[in-house]
């Protein structure tokens, strides 16, 4: 367990695990079913979930054996999901935004992707990163700021606009 | 936290599973508990179910191999022999020494085979299954080896232990039943 592993309810740690999954997957169904397998296979092992870390590792180690192979198929048909929404002139912008980041983070490796998760949503440090993932504390520092500038790069905050969006989608935006 | 960042955390805390599947796995989660908890508890089961069956088994084993009662009266003998107890009274005359064995409640008639082929050295008086019985000692004519003899009157429990014969640590030891008593030979 590591030391910010608060004790959170099983809902918490649902959703908590769920978020991780899309972190990593990119995607909605895979996330359930990577937070699903993990989650029960943690309670036939130990009858409870005994900390949100080890809940991260065994998703992180169903991610990697079971969907890796599948990655490029997924991305593939999330571009053409967000293409079809991005070209409506009417959505809000909010959604927008939302949807705009899904695609950007759907964009990074899965590596990045991962550490900007734990990073910026879970709070977690780099050395704990480094332990949860196998690797270094530089390695996650050095991922954490090529993705941050990746980010910048695709992401223009300020000429941000549904049209731009689709240029985006449709790859005329390359890193 | 930048505008970007601030947007990425807005985008996973706005990711949720939806309530039905989250109750759908919770109560999954119970399933999968008390299929735990019922293998367990069927593990320890069997595990106990095991130990019973060593222990009844060890129990029957040591009652069967050292506490009935033809294995008792064997190493009876055995023991007896072996220690070389000194003898009550010493006579080479069958007579003599049943004269002097008066306490025997039976008389001392040493069987036809024994006689021929064993001498009489002497005789105590010891206990063959709890009933009084007299111990003959004897050299054996050919090596002059010391051979045993424990007789008592013949009982219904003593019929049953008739006609055995074993090794007991290195001790030749055989019964038999005749003319109404219960003999026990041992040699080495």
């Amino acid at each position: 367990m590591l030391e910010g592993d608060e004790k959170l309810s099983e809902r918490e740690l649902l959703q908590a695990g769920y978020r991780y999954g899309w972190s990593l997957s990119s995607n909605k169904q895979d996330a359930e079913d990577l937070v699903h397998d993990a989650w029960i296979r943690l309670i036939k092992r130990y009858d409870e979930v005994p900390s949100k870390s080890l809940l991260f590792t065994t998703i992180r180690n169903l991610y990697i054996d079971q969907l890796r192979h599948e990655k490029h198929v997924i991305k593939h048909q999330q571009e053409g999901r967000f293409s079809l929404t991005l070209n409506s002139e009417e959505v809000e912008p909010d959604f927008i935004r939302r949807d705009e980041i899904q695609f950007l983070l759907s964009k990074l490796r899965d590596v990045e992707n991962e550490a900007l998760f734990l990073s910026l949503v879970e709070g977690y440090t780099a050395q704990e990163i480094a332990k949860m993932t196998s690797s270094t504390r530089g390695s996650v520092l050095s991922l954490l700021h090529r993705s941050r500038q990746k980010l910048s790069r695709w992401l223009n905050e300020d000429k941000l606009q549904p049209s731009n969006v689709v240029k985006l989608v449709r790859g005329a935006v390359k890193e | 936290m930048s505008k970007t960042e601030s947007a990425i955390v807005d985008f996973y805390q706005s990711r949720e599973l939806d309530e039905g599947k989250l109750a759908r796995l919770l109560k999954e989660s119970r399933v999968v508990r008390r299929k735990r908890w019922n293998q367990k508890i069927l593990s320890l089961s069997a595990v106990a179910s095991l130990l019973s069956l060593l222990v009844i088994g060890g129990l029957y084993f040591s009652s069967t191999k050292n506490g009935d009662p033809i294995s008792v009266v064997l190493q009876e003998a055995s023991v007896n022999h072996k220690n070389k107890l000194q003898l009550d009274f010493k006579s080479q005359e069958l007579p003599t020494l049943a004269k002097v064995m008066d306490k025997l409640d039976f008389p001392l008639l040493l069987p036809e085979s024994v006689r021929q082929q064993f001498k009489l050295l002497g005789g105590r008086y010891c206990t063959l299954n709890g009933n009084l019985a007299a111990h003959i000692r004897f050299n054996a004519a050919d090596d002059n080896s010391e051979v045993s003899l424990f007789m008592t009157q013949s009982r219904k429990e003593l019929l049953a232990l008739a006609n055995q014969s074993e090794d007991i640590d290195g001790v030749n030891v055989s019964t038999w039943v005749a003319d109404g008593m219960f003999y026990v030979l041992a040699a080495n």
